[in-house]
């Protein structure tokens, strides 16, 4: 194992990186769902997919953000977590891309009306949401701490 | 290698009861769906304002020009505008968030000490400018002048008209672009123009205007 593998396989920074990651989304459904209908109006306007996928996708998010999220800062299924977040930043990466190409200055969907992002600052947020969720992909350690498997039992969960 | 490994009883009930809780949270926002809303105008003009004062229907605009949904926004509120010249009250307020729409609104500010905001922002609406250049080549267009528009720019004298109207919109709770409408917030993003003449009947069937 090379220095670099065993360093990013650190108990610590992976609970950081779930904590983060996880805190993140989480905050992200909890602004988007009283305002979900707005969302939905927003995705549309991004005019990236037909109207019925685009309401599916926003109305599906905040869930899968909310629910993962919590997955992520409980340690529940790490790795396929870390897959749904990766798409889920791909997702937002293309969207802010197409908002940058059509001159758009803002990105304010994603944290819902918590606060209004540049483009900008939100591509480099996805970016580095893709590097965390493929270090949590790729890079296990022997033992997640504070996890909820290590609250109920000894045995490892499913990954 | 990636492994497989059997969940417990005790572990599977747990994460059932995670997910169970997330779903009950959810489902607890998602039913309580707040609704944007500021104090509405009843017709006093806090921006620039177009329709008769006593309109029962107003519709509240919080414009950046940079922002492409609020551009086709304004372009269907102006056909409503023309549907309902008699019952709608249109207030435009600027809400830049950006440097450059910063200067969109001074440019609108400056047309506004000539008497010609109307004139300048319907021109912006069809073309948004996308560039300084742009700016004072449609400002120019609409019949003001282009070094008195350029040194508008440059001086920064209407930046404090622009902040003035930014800080009484969050001061009316809005932190983001948006159209209210008797208060309310149109959430279509930018809808058509069936989805506007819908909310506006309904505002004039409630205000049995």
């Amino acid at each position: 194992m090379s220095k670099l593998s065993k360093w990013l396989s650190n108990a610590y920074l992976f609970l950081l990186l779930r904590g983060l990651l996880g805190i993140m989304f989480i905050t992200s459904a909890v602004t988007k769902f009283p305002h979900h209908e707005a969302f939905v109006g927003v995705v549309k306007g991004y005019d990236i997919l037909p109207d019925f996928l685009a309401t599916a996708y926003a109305d599906s998010l905040p869930w899968v953000e909310l629910i993962f999220g919590a997955y992520l800062v409980l340690a529940i299924m790490v790795r396929i977590s870390a897959i749904v977040s990766l798409l889920m930043a791909i997702s937002f990466m293309v969207a802010n891309v197409t908002a940058i190409s059509r001159g758009d200055e803002h990105c304010g969907s994603c944290f819902g009306e918590l606060t209004i992002l540049p483009v900008e600052q939100a591509i480099i947020m996805d970016s580095l949401i893709i590097i965390a969720s493929l270090i949590l992909i790729f890079f296990q350690p022997q033992k997640h701490l504070f996890s909820l498997e290590s609250l109920v039992n000894k045995k490892p969960a499913l990954e | 290698m990636w492994k497989i490994k059997m969940w417990t009883k005790q572990y599977l009930i747990s994460v059932a009861f995670v997910t169970i809780i997330a779903v009950i949270t959810g489902y607890f926002l998602w039913n309580n769906a707040g609704e944007r809303k500021i104090e509405p105008g009843n017709g006093n003009c806090s921006g620039y304002c177009l329709g008769p004062e006593d309109a029962p229907v107003t519709i509240d605009a919080y414009v950046d020009f940079t922002c492409h949904i609020c551009v086709e926004k304004g372009l269907l509120i102006a056909q409503a505008l023309e549907m309902y010249p008699e019952r709608l009250r249109f207030i435009y307020h600027h809400y830049p968030e950006s440097d450059f729409s910063n200067e969109v609104a001074q440019a609108l500010e400056y047309a506004g000490s000539q008497g010609m905001f109307w004139d300048l922002y319907e021109e912006f609406i069809a073309n948004p400018p996308t560039s300084i250049g742009e700016i004072v080549a449609i400002s120019t267009a609409v019949g003001l002048s282009s070094n008195e528009v350029s040194d508008a720019l440059e001086s920064n004298e209407f930046l404090h008209s622009v902040e003035a109207a930014r800080q009484e919109a969050v001061a009316q709770g809005v932190y983001f672009v948006g159209v209210f409408i008797n208060g309310k917030e149109y959430e279509k993003y930018p809808g058509t123009l069936e989805d506007l003449v819908q909310a506006i009947e309904l505002e004039l069937k409630k205000t049995g205007g």
